[in-house]
């Protein structure tokens, strides 16, 4: 369970998260939409503790972030564009995320893997993928250690339309595994099926 | 893999650098050249290839680490961190592979120069009087040194962190002339105290500084490191992830 506490964080003076009180439960999938600039990622940023805030608090499972703990115990996250290593290939990068926590076995990430439809670039290193199948990786890293949190910042971008019908089918074996899933995109579109609840946001607020 | 390259290229580069300084028969050296620094007066001759001798193999260290916490701190490594127990944990396990670099690099200087000199006969002209506390202080100081980059690049930019950091050193050991009449400014450009010539390592009037008791410096630099770390840990707790 995630419990934001009237959270605000000011960044060079301007209120990019302002006063936002919300509890994310297990088990259910949240769409946070909203307009570019809005506070998504900064938003999903607090969650993962990669902030600090101004004000207020986030607590995960009873737990103060920055205070308790650093960051979530068991978190999966796809956050901005961030890239797995290119030299290597897909399943040799997620061996060296596993070796950290060594929560999850070689089973685990070749399942991982075979879920996102990469198993059939087995051998091509990342730096020869294309958008779509990064991102696919990205996904495939964010859920193969299956964490408690699951932080998607906008996933579905790059994807083809069968690509999404796949993940939003992972993403909601994970929601019944027991996992809170937040995923964030400025069109509600492409995530709506499958959520249990949709926030809105806009300039750092949550519309509730 | 590439990364190791690199680092195995730049320890070659020392290695090499070592030769030359061992075969040059004009610079005074002890059985470690590398411990030895530069000689205080700054008339000196071959003043330049003392330093050279000295400062590459600091300058390896701490280019080897450039990035080493800042970069990390973007992009990929939010993967890494967040799969950490904590922002400390994380911390400390880069401090334990800074050690794991330096022990590296001294232990490859002492076996490469110790071949140089048995296999190439070239006579070490001064006396090392202690060898152990010599590579104790010369540990001790470059960690510190790289503490300081540490801090520093959790600060800034990891290229900034690196010239400051290298800026430092080269001033510490350059502006030494008088200091011996003001043995805390010793203290204040510590690079120095890494210096056979001038912590008192060597048996040679002429050519070294006595700074003080050994204990009370060794110390000094162990007091340096921890409080560098300990401002590291103030930082990396506050440090915003973006
Ligand atoms: N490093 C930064 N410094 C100052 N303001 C920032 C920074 N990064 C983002 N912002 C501002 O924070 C607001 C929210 O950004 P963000 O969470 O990235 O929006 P979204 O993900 O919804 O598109 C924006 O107005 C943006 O201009
Ligand atoms: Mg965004």
């Amino acid at each position: 369970m995630i419990e934001i506490d009237d959270l605000s964080k000011k960044l060079k003076k301007s209120d990019v998260l302002q006063n936002i009180t919300y509890t994310f439960e297990k088990g259910r999938i949240y769409g946070l939409v909203g307009k570019n600039g809005s506070g998504k990622t900064m938003l999903l940023r607090a969650i993962a503790g990669l902030i600090i805030p101004t004000e207020g608090s986030v607590t995960i499972d009873g737990k103060v972030l920055h205070k308790d703990i650093s960051f979530p115990p068991s978190i999966g996250i796809i956050i901005e564009n961030l890239e797995l290593l290119p030299q290597f290939d897909a399943e040799t990068n997620l061996k060296i995320l596993a070796a950290i926590k060594k929560t999850a076995s070689l089973k685990d990430i070749q399942h991982a893997i075979k879920r996102l439809e990469l198993d059939r670039f087995a051998t091509l290193k990342v730096r020869k993928y294309s958008l779509g199948m990064k991102q696919r990786l990205n996904i495939a890293q964010a859920i193969f250690e299956k964490p408690d949190i699951i932080l998607l910042d906008e996933p579905t971008n790059a994807i083809d339309e069968k690509g999404v019908e796949r993940v939003l089918d992972i993403l909601q074996e994970e929601r019944d595994r027991g996992a809170t899933i937040i995923i964030s995109t400025h069109n509600k579109d492409d995530v709506f099926p499958i959520c249990d609840e949709i926030i809105e946001i806009s300039n750092g607020r949550l519309k509730l | 893999m590439t990364q190791f390259r690199n680092d195995a290229f730049i320890l070659f580069i020392v290695a090499l650098i070592q030769y030359v300084y061992v075969m040059n028969d004009s610079l005074a050296h002890s059985s470690f050249p590398f411990l030895d620094g530069v000689p205080t007066p700054v008339s000196y001759p071959h003043l330049v290839s003392y330093l050279v001798g000295w400062y590459i193999s600091i300058a390896a260290s701490s280019f080897i680490l450039l990035g080493h916490i800042s970069d990390s701190l973007l992009d990929y490594g939010k993967y890494i961190i967040l799969r950490g127990k904590s922002r400390i944990s994380w911390l400390m396990s880069k401090a334990i592979h800074m050690w794991r670099v330096v022990l590296i690099l001294v232990f490859s200087q002492l076996i490469v120069t110790t071949f140089f000199q048995t296999t190439l006969d070239s006579n070490p002209v001064l006396e090392l009087t202690h060898p152990f506390e010599g590579i104790l202080f010369y540990v001790l100081t470059i960690m510190a040194i790289l503490s300081i980059q540490m801090i520093l690049e959790l600060h800034m930019k990891s290229q900034l962190a690196f010239i400051l950091t290298n800026c430092y050193v080269l001033l510490s050991i350059t502006i030494v002339e008088g200091f011996s009449q003001k043995k805390v400014l010793f203290h204040v450009f510590f690079p120095n105290l890494s210096m056979g010539f001038r912590n008192g390592m060597i048996a040679n009037p002429t050519l070294q500084e006595i700074i003080g008791p050994f204990n009370e410096l060794w110390l000094f630099l162990v007091v340096m490191i921890l409080f560098l770390l300990c401002l590291s840990v103030i930082r990396i707790k506050k440090i915003e992830l973006m």
